[in-house]
């Protein structure tokens, strides 16, 4: 993992696309904080990071668009796939050079704290609340570049792998607006989760090619589901859109804005992370199957 | 070492390779001979656990590549068909990077560096991007990148596709030398390569094996005739009178024209050159040229080959191996091709197709880069 982490950072940072990263995320974290602060005589540091926190990560689809894809493109991954390491060593070394490349502009953002601090009296600035921002921050970019990374390695073309991933980002930031706009009556999320059900059955069937076990997995799903919602349909109300605001990864920031350090966003956001990550390791693995 | 059961790969329906098997021992050089899309790489890619196959098994000095695949791996290097370097790197760095990842210690890394590069004779462009290096450079930075770490085992796909015939002979020679400690795995659609670096062979076809054999006893499965080719004056009936009184021929056939060509066919081991110079000089007819030919390893995979093999792909190898061998010649190069290995025969209806054919060998002949095109041009 060692190699590759080295390999991967020293790439990145010496390429145009680190570059580009660190650049686009400190512009827009600059603009947003010199608004509120010096704009909107504000201490209040933890909104402007709330704030540009999406402007900010719009850059990381350039950061990931060659994680996989370029490797991929130039035959590269054959030397990767010979050489005496686990696919998960390959994807976590990649994943810990890009959050190294995601904690630079990160921790120039703690020295605004410090730096607004000779300009206020003492006690205006909540240092615990804007480094704990911070840190959520961070976390969330750790997330947004794991769900990129993923994306990335379903495609050969950097370019093909840039547009998903930037269009995924957007789409991840208005997923709250959307759950919303969802009518989350027990019926409806049920015929949601049954279709769920249908995919994860159709997904086995993919892998294992296997009618049988694929029904089986498919006829459980959709059993216990049925089962489940003649017994207590008020689980399902509302399920819809509870389902798809989870995937809002923009919104549980909101938490720390409002003072609160919140752990379940903090396990929410490394669990995410966990989760594309293993579904990376999974999509570069199944290449070698095909 | 390298143990290969029923080992099978489909690509969706199309079989790339059907259930070969084959054991490697410690200490040859191996030659994987085939003509393009035979699943010389497909099978390589299996064995080095690249791909997965979709059946059978790989064992590598006791370890499965799938279930014990990292210890399987850092028994092998491997140099892909594409050598596989990040461009952006130096050669150093890349194989400062491969290094690590084969968990070389420390302290042992940058002297192993050192020794490889001098071994492939890349120690001059060490510091120079591998985007900027000409693809034999790029070729031996690949070499080297399998050498790291000093593997039991080197599997080399094509390595010496798109060299020109310097950097060719320069590359047989390493893997000669490399063979003196390791046991090497070479595949080459090229007959002449196979026979001039190898002493075991394994031939396949439409992903299956044909033949697995040293290369003596391959050559002695040729059957039991040898050729003479003549070149003369005089019409048919002349000659054949002339010859008659020879015993030994087994065939004649002759081809009039401005100069007659006789291809005479003789039991295996008699030597009648003698007596055909003096039949025919002494009946007043002036030779021009006489040669004599035996079987190659060509004529053994056409005739192993038999039917799986489309002509179209034994001429392609046939007209490859003579290419390389008069490019050789014109080079100078002091390198004798086995004296068994005579340039490919080709009977008539080849020769009237060759116009034809000529096209179509740019593309699979790596010898006319244009790299080597222009050497040709300086030198001249």
């Amino acid at each position: 993992m060692n190699a590759v982490y080295r390999r991967e950072l020293k790439a990145n940072l010496f390429s145009m696309t680190g570059t580009i990263f660190i650049v686009f995320a400190l512009v827009f974290i600059g603009i947003f904080c010199a608004d509120y602060t010096f704009g909107g005589a504000s201490a209040h540091l933890e909104y402007a990071i709330y704030n540009a926190s999406f402007m900010s990560l719009l850059a990381v689809p350039v950061l990931t668009m060659r994680t996989f894809s370029e490797e991929r493109q130039t035959k590269v991954d054959q030397l990767l796939y010979s050489l005496p390491l686990t696919t998960s060593e390959i994807v976590l070394g990649k994943f810990f050079a890009l959050a190294t490349i995601m904690a630079i502009p990160t921790i120039i953002m703690c020295i605004y704290p410090l730096v607004m601090a000779s300009f206020c009296t003492a006690g205006a600035i909540n240092f615990a609340l804007i480094y704990a921002n911070i840190l959520c921050y961070y976390l969330l970019g750790c997330t947004v570049i794991a769900i990129c990374m993923f994306l990335s390695s379903l495609t050969e073309s950097q370019v093909i792998s840039a547009v998903i991933s930037l269009a995924a980002v957007i789409l991840l930031y208005f997923m709250s607006s959307f759950a919303s706009m969802i009518t989350s009556s027990a019926a409806v999320s049920l015929v949601a989760v049954l279709a769920i059900a249908v995919a994860i059955a159709y997904i086995v069937w993919v892998s294992v090619k296997n009618y049988i076990i694929a029904g089986a997995v498919g006829g459980v799903l959709v059993v216990g589901t049925v089962v489940t919602y003649v017994l207590k349909s008020s689980l399902f109300e509302g399920l819809l859109g509870k389902m798809f605001s989870s995937l809002a990864v923009f919104e549980p920031i909101a938490n720390f804005v409002n003072g609160i350090f919140d752990l379940s966003t903090i396990i929410y956001y490394i669990s995410f992370t966990a989760l594309f990550l293993f579904f990376a390791v999974q999509c570069v693995e199944k290449r070698r199957w095909n | 070492m390298i143990e290969v059961k029923n080992l099978t790969k489909n690509y969706g329906p199309v079989a790339a390779v059907k259930g070969i098997s084959f054991t490697v021992e410690k200490g040859h050089i191996y030659g994987f001979l085939g003509p393009n899309g035979a699943g010389k790489s497909t099978t390589m890619n299996m064995i080095t656990g690249c791909l997965a196959p979709t059946s059978g098994e790989v064992t590598i000095s006791g370890f499965d590549i799938i279930d014990d695949a990292v210890d399987a791996k850092r028994c092998i290097g491997y140099l892909p068909e594409i050598p596989p370097l990040y461009t952006d790197m130096t050669p150093f760095e890349m194989l400062e990077f491969v290094g690590r990842a084969k968990k070389i210690k420390k302290a042992q890394l940058y002297d192993e560096i050192e020794s490889v590069m001098e071994k492939t004779g890349i120690l001059d462009v060490a510091d120079r991007l591998i985007k900027n290096l000409s693809k034999g450079y790029k070729q031996r930075v690949g070499i080297a990148v399998a050498l790291m770490g000093n593997p039991d085992i080197i599997i080399l796909d094509e390595p010496t596709v798109g060299l020109d015939p310097i950097q060719i002979m320069e590359v047989r020679d390493l893997i000669r030398e490399l063979g003196e400690e390791h046991t090497v795995i070479l595949s080459s659609h090229i007959l002449q390569e196979i026979s001039a670096v190898c002493d075991y062979v394994i031939m396949i076809s439409k992903g299956t094996i044909v033949a697995s054999d040293t290369l003596e006893n391959l050559l002695s499965q040729t059957g039991d005739a040898k050729k003479l080719k003549v070149e003369t004056i005089g019409t048919e009936e002349e000659l054949r009178n002339a010859l008659a009184d020879i015993s030994e021929i087994s065939s004649l056939s002759v081809t009039e024209g401005e100069k007659t060509a006789l291809v005479i066919e003789t039991d295996k081991n008699s030597d009648i050159r003698e007596k055909v110079i003096l039949a025919l000089t002494g009946n007043g007819h002036s030779l021009l040229s006489i040669s004599e030919e035996q079987a190659s390893l060509e004529d053994v995979f056409v005739r192993l080959a038999g039917e799986s093999l489309d002509a179209g792909a034994a001429y392609a190898m046939e007209k490859e191996a003579e290419k390389q061998e008069k490019l050789e010649a014109k080079r100078g190069k002091k390198v004798k091709v086995q004296s068994s290995l005579g340039p490919a025969y080709y009977d008539e209806e080849y020769i009237k197709e060759e116009p034809e054919a000529e096209e179509a060998e740019e593309e699979y002949s790596p010898l006319f880069s244009a790299e080597s095109e222009e050497k040709e041009d300086d030198e001249q």
